[in-house]
């Protein structure tokens, strides 16, 4: 059975009063759920708390779900929505610090994967949040252009012209970093 | 410098995927304590309302024993209750990750101090890393039945994120961000 079928089962029998079914859901869903709400917010203790959020919302919620659409469209949207208000009601993100060392190891050893991976988090920390969104539907959980149009409510162009310039964004912002090639 | 469009791309699609906290649990755990949305079915209203009664009670019967215990307590138990140092598996967790076949990270906090805890699930030898700029190590615990466990101090005046990666088998398996404010 497809997990599309699978998903409508459980809406079904979760309105039905079936409260456990809404638990196969998140189990399908956590893990890539968790995931996109991780580098939404840049923090995995706020993306738990996200998280449980926009699974509670989507149960509260679940009567008004649109059941011609895909439930992980759905669900996708909530958890990207609440990212959002989440980054909004919160201080501005720090920038993290870049000298990052092994802690043990030979102290002069710098680890410039690490230090790699710090700038690119904060460069996809300091992209507005929509187009943060776009970048880690893309390509974090490899959604295509038309579900990522779906879960956004947006049509397909903007999904695309965003995507470009939120890497482009994120071009400089690792070129300004040194990184890349003379 | 110049950095191509598909490397910015090889980056972003290198970043590898974290296991998930249990959510399924968490949430259904609160999902049970909370009133059912328009639409969903299931046992009526009036249930919940007499089953919070019913908790109510019990929570005011409790508190009001506890208070009266309390209140006949002599003076000099005051000192006796002060708390002594807490172990660090009884620290807050504030995030605990993980890579499947891979390993797992478990951060937990007391005040300023964070205990660093990670797991290797193949037994290869296990490194962390974390930003130097605002931690600072103040022990390593090695009698913990695992891994070694890192005991890392907040730097005076650091504020914001820390990253803390850990690495397994002489590669990175995952980082994360945590919140030192």
């Amino acid at each position: 059975m497809e997990e599309e079928e699978l998903d409508r089962i459980a809406v079904e029998r979760c309105l039905q009063g079936d409260v456990d079914a809404f638990g196969t859901l998140i189990e399908r869903y956590q893990r890539p759920v968790f995931n996109t709400v991780l580098h939404m917010v840049g923090d995995a203790e706020d993306a738990r708390e996200v998280c449980q959020q926009a699974f509670m919302k989507a149960f509260e919620h679940l009567a008004s779900y649109d059941r011609d659409r895909k439930f992980f469209s759905w669900i996708y949207r909530v958890a990207v929505n609440e990212s959002i208000n989440h980054i909004k009601a919160r201080k501005p993100h720090e920038t993290l610090d870049e000298r990052l060392q092994h802690p043990r190891a030979n102290p002069a050893e710098r680890f410039e994967e690490l230090e790699e991976w710090t700038h690119l988090h904060e460069a996809i920390m300091n992209l507005e949040p929509n187009y943060r969104a776009v970048v880690i539907l893309r390509h974090f959980v490899h959604f295509s252009y038309n579900e990522i149009a779906e879960i956004l409510s947006l049509p397909e162009k903007t999904v695309k012209s965003r995507l470009f310039t939120a890497r482009q964004q994120l071009r400089e912002a690792l070129e300004a970093k040194g990184h890349g090639h003379q | 410098m110049a950095i191509s469009d598909e490397e910015v791309v090889k980056q972003l699609e290198s970043v590898p995927q974290v296991e998930p906290p249990d959510l399924r649990g968490a949430v259904m755990g609160r999902l049970r304590g909370a009133p059912r949305p328009a639409g969903v079915g299931g046992a009526p209203r009036r249930r919940h309302v007499l089953a919070g009664l019913a908790w109510a009670a019990a929570i005011v019967i409790v508190v009001a024993v506890v208070f009266i215990e309390r209140s006949s307590l002599p003076w000099q138990h005051t000192e006796a209750t002060l708390a002594p140092a807490l172990p660090f598996d009884r620290w807050k967790v504030v995030t605990r990750i993980g890579v499947p076949q891979e390993g797992r990270l478990t951060v937990r906090r007391n005040g300023d101090q964070f205990a660093i805890q990670p797991y290797a699930f193949n037994g290869e030898p296990i490194s962390v890393a974390w930003d130097q700029k605002k931690l600072e190590m103040s022990n390593v615990l090695s009698d913990t039945g695992g891994p070694e466990v890192v005991i890392l101090q907040r730097k005076s005046g650091a504020a914001g994120w820390a990253v803390i990666q850990l690495n397994i088998g002489g590669h990175e398996v995952l980082k994360t961000a945590i919140s030192i404010d």
